[in-house]
């Protein structure tokens, strides 16, 4: 089956690199489905769940904001924290949903409020990939 | 008798500056696995970032962006100049902080107008002592790098680039290089083509004229920040680890002169001692001579 390089980066550690038959990743606009030769493209990346296929099987991450980069035979993600959802606290994940929602109801400057939305965004994702 | 005791304090005063030096020895050399480790993780990100970067600058056509702001054609005496500096919060680390200063006070000859944002207590109180222009609300500790304080500087910069406050903005770090640190000055924004250097990478494969989804401007929007966190974040953990190693030579080095003074004071010590000794003999062989007749 055909196949493109995958590198998935996220600032404090490679993540995966290898060959990957698919791959769809959420963006800005909504999700987005990758095959081999895909037109070459650069897309922003937003907090929720990725997955992609090595050998037929798919593999889930949960990324949060970052960017993607796409060519007919690689693809590069990259993003400030990619994680396994086994790798996830779930209750760390309740926890800062919470506080995002409680921080939500509040006063906020806009820059505040875009952080708060963001965590709550991240926590969000990190607890649909862990259901 | 008291240049015996003199000598006896002096080699106390410096076993106890020896226990010192060699616990921070103990403590940076650990601090400085940690740092090396979290370097080497963030390496092939930052490494990419910026080729990637490059990659995306030369094969998108986008005209017009506010980060490739180079129209603001100020004279040079209106430009302001933005420096971020990152020193360490501590000294005794050999030169450390003083080749940074060193370098930064270079850079600020070079123009006019200049705004600091120092990171790391050393520098800070440096430069509000020579009386340069410091942002007083710009505290970040250089302690323990996290993406989170890379987000907020870069948030702060961007908004005040992008509000027209700062025409260009430059980073001052330490770089890590193998076992020696080096100082560079690295200009964050506006981004300019050829800023990026040539890698020659599989450069061929790589020549298709790539499209922006949803839109150029929407991609740029969040792609710049992020590249610029991510460099501020690389230039943080680069700085961290430096200092610890630097830190760690000086006191490796500290130490072994520490026990290089020992060894001489005991020298001196011992002959003092037995020099003390023949003198006291003398004197009661003479006494006992003097006796006898």
């Amino acid at each position: 089956m055909a196949a493109f390089k995958l590198d998935i980066l996220a600032a404090d550690r490679n993540f995966f690199h290898g060959e990957a038959e698919s791959l769809q990743f959420p963006s800005t606009d909504g999700m987005r489905g990758v095959l081999p030769g895909h037109e070459a493209m650069i897309c922003c990346l937003t907090a929720g769940e990725l997955r992609f296929k090595v050998n037929g099987e798919w593999q889930r991450a949960v990324v949060s904001d970052g960017f993607v980069e796409v060519m007919p035979d690689f693809v590069r993600i990259f993003a400030d924290s990619v994680e396994r959802p086994e790798e996830i606290d779930r209750r760390r994940a309740e926890a800062a949903k919470e506080r995002a929602q409680e921080r939500l109801r509040q006063q906020l400057s806009t820059r505040q409020y875009v952080h708060t939305q963001m965590a709550l965004k991240r926590a969000m994702a990190r607890i649909n990939a862990t259901k | 008798m008291a240049n015996m005791r003199e000598i006896k304090e002096r080699i106390i005063s410096i076993k106890d500056i020896m226990k010192i030096t060699n616990a921070m020895y103990l403590i940076s050399s650990s601090k400085l696995k940690k740092a090396r480790a979290a370097l080497e993780r963030t390496e092939p990100y930052s490494d990419s970032l910026q080729y990637t970067i490059h990659h995306i600058l030369k094969h998108a056509e986008v005209a017009e962006h506010p980060f490739f702001d180079l129209g603001r054609d100020k004279p040079e005496s209106e430009k302001m100049y933005g420096y971020i500096v990152i020193t360490g919060d501590k000294g005794l680390c050999g030169a450390y902080n003083h080749n940074i200063l060193k370098l930064a006070e270079a850079e600020l000859k070079k123009h006019k107008n200049t705004t600091l944002y120092v990171i790391g207590s050393v520098g800070r109180s440096y430069f509000l002592r020579t009386g340069q222009n410091v942002d007083a609300e710009f505290l970040y500790s250089a302690q323990d790098p996290k993406l989170f304080y890379a987000r907020r500087i870069q948030e702060t910069l961007t908004e005040l680039f992008l509000a027209g406050r700062l025409d260009e903005i430059h980073v001052i770090y330490t770089d890590m290089q193998r076992n020696t640190e080096v100082p560079k000055c690295f200009k964050l924004l506006p981004l300019e083509r050829d800023d990026f250097a040539e890698t020659d990478m599989d450069e061929e494969d790589r020549h298709d004229i790539a499209v922006f989804e949803p839109s150029p401007e929407e991609v740029l929007d969040t792609l710049v920040p992020n590249y610029i966190k991510g460099v501020i974040y690389g230039a943080l953990t680069e700085s961290f680890c430096s200092e610890q190693n630097a830190r760690m030579t000086a006191m490796d080095a500290a130490t072994t002169s520490a026990k290089d003074m020992i060894a001489q004071l005991t020298l001196d010590y011992n002959r003092a001692r037995q020099a003390a000794i023949t003198q006291e003999i003398t004197e009661i062989v003479g006494g006992a001579r003097a006796q006898k007749k």
